[in-house]
């Protein structure tokens, strides 16, 4: 039996496991023992398990959706062939940045329920979080956003105006913490370009001798370029000092283009992962980094050396 | 060591505060860095801030090579596109480290990835974090190398740290390469080696043929930069898409100079873990 539910706030089921979860008192963790025993040695504790999750139908590629429209109008081979595509780009309000602005606004609704259930289990942030997006085996075109951490909560009296999130796991998180930085937020910088495969491509492409494809490497240098400044943009939104890179991925295919489906487009991807962090001022003297040399395990790198050599 | 107690300190709450007075869309100097949490706050240790994470790339489409199969040879025109191609890469880079007024890079990843653009073409990429010293080198020098440029360094966190502390700096990546055709053995000395396990001396002399012309090269390098020497160079062998006879000998490492005389470095504590 599944209750209404309007997506307005969490979903009945979550709602009544946190609820219990907060009642009971007995929180579940993700978090491996040492995550665990790390979180506590800098005055954190853990409240549970936290989840939020969103279903979205994104459909994309062809003529219907259009996002992918490089903005070619038909200059053609033989009118000169002399013409250079530009990228049109996402961030600079391409029709791709429509697709940006779904897969954004699915996540932000996975991140929104998570942090939802974080606040009410009493958390001020969470930690590990882990941020997916897999196809839905349902339905076609279906893509599953769910985001999945440990709610953890700080000893003492001061608590944050909205929960902090983080992918750092518990022992990354205490050392940033010891060092006297805190996380803000996890977040996602997206950008897609798309360029029409011009002339001048084609040339380069057929070429004997070693050539730049200058083309598609400006296709690829101005994605990744956008996605860093997404990620810029939305640190600096909550005030945040800086960002740690969590994962980066880019991908890149051909499609035959919307205009003139004779010919071809390149498209890019890029997607950025990473946590805003802030510092605060009052940490006592950082702990100098000390080193140290073990005693056991010690044949293992010249093991590991070995193994390498015979498997090749 | 157990004096440092975060939780009697107030460093929980003091963390929770700074969340409570972030300033929403407060314009200020927000730095990305591709760096692990241990990489970033060893990077900080040594005196240095992460200022950005830069990067280069060239999407590159490989020339034909025509040779002779029967003969041992490094393939010209395939090196030069290696060469050319990463050179691409790690001068926008570093370019970009520039315009943010980085002393050096770290953390430097230089990678061949074969996208979805077609049979010889692949994109070269060079993804590091700018970094600025807190104070100049020691001697009021720059940090940066004798070409003005920003140093990069291919060292993880933790390596970069453990050479500022041990008195040495970065200087610069120093790269070789050199793709070599090994040649197919003749008819006669197939015949007069069968069934016997021998040495093949042109296999062994076409390895090193091509192992010493990617070091040699990646040394001229270091020596363009005033090195003193290069270190944690790795010496790999790359086999693209060229079939079984034509190989990619690619030699990488991050040339040094001394900071100060003494190279010693604190004696380190020994430490028997417990769990295995």
């Amino acid at each position: 039996m599944t209750e209404s539910w309007s997506s307005a706030g969490l979903p009945p089921k979550a709602a009544a496991r946190v609820a219990e979860g907060r009642a009971s008192g007995t929180w579940s963790s993700a978090l491996s023992t040492g995550e665990f025993a790390a979180i506590r040695s800098v005055g954190f504790e853990p409240v549970g398990q936290v989840m939020g999750s969103a279903v979205y139908r994104v459909g994309r590629s062809g003529r219907y959706w259009g996002y992918h429209a490089c903005g070619y109008q038909g200059w053609g081979w033989s009118a000169g062939g002399n013409r250079v595509s530009d990228v049109a780009l996402s961030g600079n309000g391409a029709p791709s940045a429509a697709l940006v602005q779904v897969l954004d606004d699915a996540r932000r609704a996975a991140l929104g329920r998570m942090t939802a259930e974080c606040t009410a289990l009493g958390g001020d942030g969470v930690v590990a979080a882990q941020l997916t997006m897999a196809p839905f085996p349902a339905a076609p075109h279906c893509l599953e956003f769910k985001v999945i951490g440990t709610a953890v909560r700080a000893s003492g009296q001061v608590r944050p105006r909205r929960p902090f999130t983080s992918h750092l796991d518990g022992q990354g998180f205490a050392k940033l913490v010891t060092a006297g930085w805190v996380p803000v937020d996890l977040l996602v910088g997206m950008s897609i370009g798309v360029r029409h495969d011009d002339y001048r491509t084609g040339w380069q492409k057929f070429s004997w001798s070693n050539q730049e494809m200058d083309g598609w490497t400006a296709l690829v240098t101005q994605v990744r370029a956008d996605a860093r400044t997404q990620l810029y943009r939305q640190g600096a939104q909550h005030g945040g000092n800086g960002v740690i890179l969590a994962d980066s991925d880019l991908r890149v295919w051909e499609e035959p283009c919307i205009a003139n489906d004779k010919q071809t487009d390149h498209i890019t991807e890029s997607t950025l992962v990473g946590t805003a962090v802030a510092r605060f001022a009052t940490a006592p003297a950082e702990p100098r980094t000390l080193t140290v040399m073990p005693l056991n395990g010690g044949g293992d790198r010249l093991r590991r050396r070995l193994a390498q050599a015979a498997r090749r | 060591m157990s004096t440092f107690d975060p939780a009697a300190q107030g460093v929980p709450a003091d963390a929770m505060r700074r969340l409570a007075e972030l300033q929403p869309g407060k314009p200020g100097s927000i730095f990305t860095s591709d760096l692990s949490v241990n990489e970033f706050l060893l990077v900080r240790e040594a005196g240095f801030q992460p200022i950005g994470l830069v990067l280069g790339s060239s999407i590159y489409h490989v020339g034909i090579q025509l040779g002779r199969w029967g003969k041992n040879q490094e393939l010209e025109t395939l090196s030069q596109a290696m060469y050319h191609a990463r050179e691409l890469a790690m001068t926008r880079m570093e370019a970009e480290a520039a315009t943010l007024g980085a002393d050096g890079i770290v953390g430097v990843r230089l990678s061949v990835e074969a996208r979805e653009f077609g049979s010889d073409i692949a994109e070269f990429i060079a993804i590091g974090t700018a970094v600025k010293a807190d104070r100049p080198a020691p001697g009021g020098t720059s940090w940066r190398n004798n070409k003005g440029q920003p140093f990069t360094s291919d060292l993880s966190g933790q390596d970069f740290w453990t050479l500022i502390r041990a008195g040495y700096a970065p200087l610069g990546m120093t790269m070789g390469t050199c793709v070599y055709h090994i040649a197919h053995q003749k008819m006669g000395s197939v015949f007069s080696n069968i069934g016997k396990n021998v040495e093949i001396e042109s296999y062994t002399q076409a390895l090193y043929d091509a192992r010493e012309l990617a070091m040699a090269r990646m040394q001229a390098e270091a020596e363009e930069l005033q090195a003193e020497g290069i270190v944690g160079v790795q010496l790999n062998a790359h086999n693209h898409r060229w079939g079984g006879h034509t190989t990619e000998f690619f030699a990488i490492g991050t040339a040094v100079r001394p900071l100060r005389a003494d190279h010693e470095i604190e004696r380190p504590t020994m430490v028997l873990s417990l769990d295995g």
